[in-house]
């Protein structure tokens, strides 16, 4: 993949909650791609609509309307077996609370992500460990998550999104619960893998500290993008 | 003290089970080659202990009250038609309305050779079988029940006698009765040739059976015809049961069937339905086969109902990982897998400990009257029934699974 292709692209997406009096219209129509080896922030207030656009774009959403284009084929038609196999083959999540089982060590929580892939026994053990000691974690591998500290517990969730070298990671708010010092390093550690891996990253924050970190960030509120997409120098100057 | 000190030591060994066990099963489920959805549901159990603790216990109690209630039942049939079982006859010939081999009437012994007379009967023979009083050395009556065979006959005679001697010979001895040992204390018996009397008739316990169990709680006293014709002040052509032995080649239902034509106003039964149906008379008359098996179904259901409780709760603790596993791309089968396996283990681990504990009451009861029995294929129906019972208890588990929204995982 060049660095800068569009890998993921959502075209004019409208999603809606509800229906009648009930219906509430999340998404106005919004257009947005993700680009190989960049960080794309999505920002904006509580109930402005990033969430939802970062589920439709990792396909656990369908639009209401709209279309989602992952490297150049529409897969909002997708059925469910095929949208699962889409996410498990190229995307790799990251969540806020991790969602890590805490009853098995980190080594085996980015196994269950291998084992998905096919991925097991002794390759998956051994795979397991490079990707916890890409992101740091070469001295925990049998910790168990409440053994780990927030940032450490975040870093474990990089490495299980990493499993299978996915094209896409898609994380929700994966700052939001570390302090200053853990934020910048999972921050560091997602600018290394979309830049050295060119890998499309695609960030939905409300953490200002990490705008830096950026290569373009869009603004959200009320379901639309507000102006235009700004890249994180125009940000910060 | 010493109580204290017993029970303490009774504590300790059993949490060294437990430990033992769970340190064994970790060491197999914890192995680099066992597969994932396996070491999820293994750790999931195991991660909260009290939990596992009720679930195990719940599927044991399950497990142990299944056990003892069809073994009973069928400690019960085999009681019931021991007599016919250990006969050695093909078909039994009875007074018409005869349905259980305890409950005999009285016929006239020419029906033996009217069956001997009848095509594809190799032999018959007579038995006698009747209720009678037997008075102990201190003066205590017991009711038994009496059966006189001849000390020449082929079928019908004592089985598992004490010390392997002929049960020919014992019947030979003038005025020799042969008791259970189950029974020698109820009946005052306390060593071999003590006398006793049967309806005021001098007998003598010449031999001992070892496991000749009656379900009506009045020992079987065997003993010769001339006997137990002197007991029972019955003429010497009256007898309660023909025994038939059916020549080679023939097929006892064919012969059963000629010989009801031939003889009409008796009740000529194979042995295998006269054993049923004595079986059939007194768990239904009885009610305690309806109420064994209602004991059975009552023990299955609690266990269901505790594993899915349990099950349950396990499965909604880790609602937010699997929502996590469904948004990374795995299928509703992955996480039924591992609901699945959670229950099939429980279910596993409970019966090994529930048969344990059978085991440990089929030992214990081995010389008591009524005795469950635990042949092989009772524990694997009772392994497959727990196995069954653990999956459908998943079935509340697998709907909860089947609602999970991978987008719950952002909230």
């Amino acid at each position: 993949m060049i660095a800068g292709a569009v890998v993921l692209s959502a075209e004019r997406i409208v999603h809606r909650f509800g229906r009648g009096e009930t219906e509430h219209v999340a998404l106005h129509g919004v257009n947005l791609d993700a680009r190989a080896g960049e960080i794309l922030l999505l920002m904006g207030p509580s109930g402005s609509g990033k969430t939802t656009l970062l589920q439709i774009m990792g396909c656990l959403l369908r639009p209401s309307e709209g279309s989602v284009t992952f490297q150049g084929e529409n897969v909002a038609a997708y059925s469910a077996a095929a949208r699962d196999a889409l996410r498990r083959r190229h995307f790799g999540f990251v969540f806020q609370a991790n969602n890590l089982f805490p009853t098995l060590t980190t080594t085996e929580n980015v196994m269950v992500a291998l084992d998905l892939l096919g991925v097991r026994g002794a390759a998956a053990r051994r795979e397991a460990h490079a990707l916890l000691e890409s992101v740091g974690l070469g001295d925990r591998l049998d910790a168990l998550p409440t053994q780990l500290s927030g940032g450490q517990r975040q870093r474990v969730g990089i490495a299980r999104a990493l499993a299978g070298e996915p094209t896409v990671l898609l994380a929700d708010e994966p700052t939001a619960a570390l302090d200053a010092h853990s934020g910048h390093r999972v921050m560091a550690l997602m600018r290394k893998l979309a830049r050295e891996d060119n890998r499309a990253v695609v960030i939905v924050t409300h953490d200002g500290r990490i705008t830096q970190s950026a290569d373009r960030i869009a603004r959200l509120e009320d379901g639309r993008i507000i102006g235009k997409l700004r890249a994180a120098s125009e940000t910060q100057a | 003290m010493g109580r204290a000190l017993e029970r303490s030591v009774t504590m300790t060994a059993a949490s060294d089970a437990v430990s033992f066990f769970g340190r064994a099963a970790a060491s197999i489920f914890d192995r680099p080659g066992v597969g994932m959805p396996i070491r999820i549901a293994w750790r999931n159990l195991v991660n909260d202990r009290g939990r596992f603790g009720v679930t195990l216990v719940g599927i044991m109690f399950s497990v142990v009250l299944m056990g003892v209630q069809l073994g009973l039942l069928l400690g019960v049939i085999s009681t019931t038609s021991t007599i016919v079982a250990h006969s050695g006859a093909d078909i039994f010939i009875a007074a018409p309305g005869v349905k259980s081999v305890d409950v005999s009437a009285p016929q006239l012994e020419r029906r033996r050779f009217q069956a001997l007379g009848a095509p594809g009967v190799a032999r018959a023979e007579i038995m006698s079988l009747d209720f009678r009083q037997w008075k102990r050395t201190d003066g205590v009556a017991e009711i038994v029940a009496v059966v006189g065979v001849s000390p020449n006959a082929t079928m019908g005679l004592p089985w598992s006698i004490v010390g392997g001697e002929s049960p020919r010979a014992l019947l030979s001895q003038p005025d020799g009765v042969i008791v259970d040992r189950l029974y020698a204390e109820k009946l005052g018996v306390l060593r071999k040739n003590q006398l006793n009397e049967i309806n005021g008739v001098r007998v003598r316990v010449v031999g001992f059976t070892q496991g000749i169990r009656t379900f009506t709680q009045s020992p079987f006293v065997f003993t010769s015809l001339t006997n137990e014709r002197r007991m029972t002040g019955l003429g010497h052509d009256h007898i309660s049961y023909v025994l038939v032995r059916v020549a080679e080649g023939w097929d006892p239902r064919d012969v059963r069937d000629r010989l009801q034509k031939r003889l009409p106003d008796a009740e000529v039964v194979t042995a295998a339905e006269f054993a049923g149906n004595s079986a059939k008379y007194w768990l239904f008359t009885t009610g305690a086969g309806a109420s064994l098996m209602m004991s059975a179904l009552l023990a299955l259901l609690i266990g269901g109902v505790v594993v899915a409780q349990t099950l349950y709760a396990s499965t909604m603790d880790r609602l937010p990982e699997y929502a996590m596993l469904r948004a990374i791309g795995s299928s509703a089968g992955y996480l039924h897998k591992i609901v699945l396996t959670q229950a099939g283990l429980a279910g596993v681990l409970g019966y090994v400990l529930g048969l344990c504990a059978v085991t440990i009451v089929v030992w214990q009861s081995r010389d008591a009257s009524a005795a469950p029995e635990m042949p092989s294929w009772l524990a694997i129906v009772i392994g497959v029934v727990t196995l069954l019972e653990c999956l459908v208890a998943a079935v509340v588990s697998l709907r909860a699974i089947a609602r999970i929204d991978p987008v719950e995982v952002f909230r």
